[in-house]
């Protein structure tokens, strides 16, 4: 155990000056067992520290074992590349339509005869050589840019976003973010400077409602974001400099990748909108906002 | 450490570590990883003016080989007429060498110490079986028999004498049983079958084609007694020359069960996790009864 700790730090040398400013309270080392953990030599089991989120100061309470699965892949940008494309074009519509000849209201009389006028030969104010004429070979929308990734992208894609993330020191675990006690944004602003977490943080959590100082926090800071696991996504990870995430949300995080890179069947599975269809129309039905009615 | 650090990932990763944080301007794609198609050029479509005019041409009739269009290929030799007479109603079997199944054993889709049979195989999603298309199970072949270390109880429909021994040598067992259409369709995906709220069907007893498969003891047939199979088993011992284990059996099923610990004739609820057994005194008679399977004779 001290030996892989050894070598860990040697690698990561950000995280060899926070070992040694840490406490002693080293000792109550959260040690878990890691699923389906890889035999080959080649891989080493990368760590993180698990700290607390009630003092400013940085406190120690322990190390973790992260998978090296998901948070020591293959570092490769073109797949994330390929994530953060899909996430900012799927959802594209474009409604633009311009109207044809037959769309165009009137435009049905020959406006002058076919000869003998020395104009040219037209049947229709509204053919498309015309001012405020019809369209010829415009845009008809709506048009849509959707696609899925294959399954193995999008899991690779995470993955790679959080090796990304925790070999840049920009990941952090914590062991709560529910009911913390502080939620003034001054407190807030200190906590993050002095952790060095950057210009802006996400925390991930494994509920769906954040209650107590963070969310207080998260009223007041623009910068300063929570998500539920569910909503863990490429374009979020490497939009925050840094990201938190719970004890809880680490758990639930590689359970369910995890769970999906070792899935039987094929990676590839089809989203066709007819077999979604129904699911998509009734997704906002209980959902009531005064403000925000939802849009199908 | 130094191994570690050889590997291409680890490299890579210790780039990471010392540039700046990546952000969302910085992910791109592997260099020529999208290519735009090439251009025609004029050298190319000489055959005809527009791709359109090629696809709509007039094109010989199928079979056309040489000369006279009226005389194509399955004209000139009819001796193939015969070639594929029986393929509308011979059966298929999805080949499951002996390789494959180690290699299935060793990555941890299956596991040895539980019985393996055509819902276990299945389940692992690495084999399509459709029986409606008369396809009828597995076929146990020898490939890697030199080396075949686990001891498995497993059913399969078709099974070479070599692929037996094989098993038989490391203290296996092996049996070969008749699934007929629509118990291979339960078996093949329970999940479905259960969800569907179907019975679990009773597993009928082979044509009379396949009778004689079934009840040899040579093949390990289900049908078959058991000292048979016991003196079996001990001849091709001797006639390989290996000495045989004791042997490993796990479970057995019925003659005509098709899930291990599933009765014929319940109904599976997956919601409660219960099984329900018929209590009508017609339905236990119907599925007590033995049916010859006569669809495929």
């Amino acid at each position: 155990m001290l030996s892989r700790q050894i070598r860990h730090l040697l690698i990561s040398n950000r995280a060899l000056s926070t070992a040694t400013s840490s406490t002693s309270g080293s000792s109550s080392d959260t040690q878990r067992p890691l699923w389906r953990k890889p035999e080959s030599p080649f891989v080493q089991i990368p760590q993180a520290w698990v700290s607390s989120l009630e003092t400013i100061e940085d406190q120690k309470q322990g190390l973790v074992d992260l998978h090296p699965d998901i948070f020591r892949t293959s570092p490769r940008i073109d797949i994330l590349h390929r994530n953060l494309t899909w996430q900012s074009v799927y959802r594209n519509v474009q409604m633009t339509k311009m109207l044809t000849k037959a769309e165009m209201p009137g435009g049905g009389r020959k406006p002058w005869p076919q000869k003998k006028t020395g104009r040219a030969h037209v049947g229709s104010i509204r053919a498309p050589q015309f001012i405020r004429g019809g369209f010829a070979n415009g845009v008809r929308g709506p048009r849509t840019w959707f696609y899925m990734l294959p399954d193995a992208v999008r899991i690779q894609g995470l993955c790679v976003a959080l090796t990304l993330k925790h070999t840049q020191d920009d990941l952090h675990i914590v062991d709560n973010l529910q009911n913390l006690q502080n939620g003034d944004p001054k407190f807030w602003i200190d906590l993050c400077e002095a952790r060095n977490y950057g210009y802006s943080v996400l925390f991930v959590d494994d509920a769906d409602t954040v209650s107590g100082g963070l969310a207080e926090a998260q009223q007041a800071l623009p910068w300063l974001n929570v998500m539920p696991v569910y909503g863990l996504n490429c374009f979020s990870l490497i939009k925050y400099d840094t990201v938190v995430l719970s004890r809880n949300a680490l758990d639930r995080i590689e359970e369910r990748l995890l769970g999906h890179i070792h899935r039987a069947g094929p990676m590839n599975k089809k989203y066709r909108y007819m077999d979604y269809k129904e699911k998509i129309l009734q997704e906002a039905e209980a959902e009531e906002h005064p403000h925000m009615p939802p849009v199908v | 450490m130094s191994q570690a650090i050889r590997s291409a990932k680890e490299r890579a990763l210790q780039i990471v570590e010392k540039a700046s944080r990546i952000r969302i301007q910085d992910a791109r794609d592997n260099i020529g990883a999208r290519t735009t198609g090439r251009q025609l050029k004029k050298g190319h479509n000489q055959m005809g003016h527009t791709q359109g005019a090629l696809e709509r041409a007039a094109k010989p009739p199928l079979g056309w080989i040489w000369g006279d269009f009226f005389r194509p290929w399955q004209r000139m030799y009819p001796g193939e007429k015969l070639f594929n007479a029986d393929i509308n109603s011979r059966r298929e079997y999805i080949p499951l060498s002996l390789v494959e199944l180690a290699r299935l054993i060793d990555l941890g889709w299956i596991n040895p110490r539980q019985p393996i049979d055509v819902s276990t195989l299945c389940a692992t999603q690495k084999f399509q079986i459709n029986p409606k298309i008369r396809q009828c199970g597995f076929d146990l072949t020898d490939e890697g028999a030199d080396s075949f270390p686990y001891p498995v109880d497993i059913e399969v429909q078709y099974a070479t004498q070599s692929a037996i021994a094989a098993v038989e040598k490391v203290g296996g067992r092996v049996r070969t049983a008749y699934y007929d259409v629509e118990s291979l369709e339960a078996a093949v995906n329970p999940k479905a079958w259960f969800e569907k709220g179907r019975v679990v069907p009773k597993r009928k007893t082979p044509p009379p084609s396949l009778m004689e498969y079934y009840m040899d003891a040579k093949n390990r047939g289900y049908l078959c007694e058991e000292a048979e199979i016991l003196k079996e088993r001990q001849l091709s011992a001797d006639v390989r020359g290996y000495s045989l284990p004791a042997e490993v059996k796990l479970s057995d099923k019925a003659v005509d069960q098709v899930f291990h610990g599933i009765p014929s004739g319940s109904v599976v609820s997956l919601a409660d996790k219960k099984v329900f057994a018929p209590t009508n005194d017609l339905h236990r008679e119907y599925y007590k009864n033995q049916r010859s399977d006569k669809l495929y004779s």
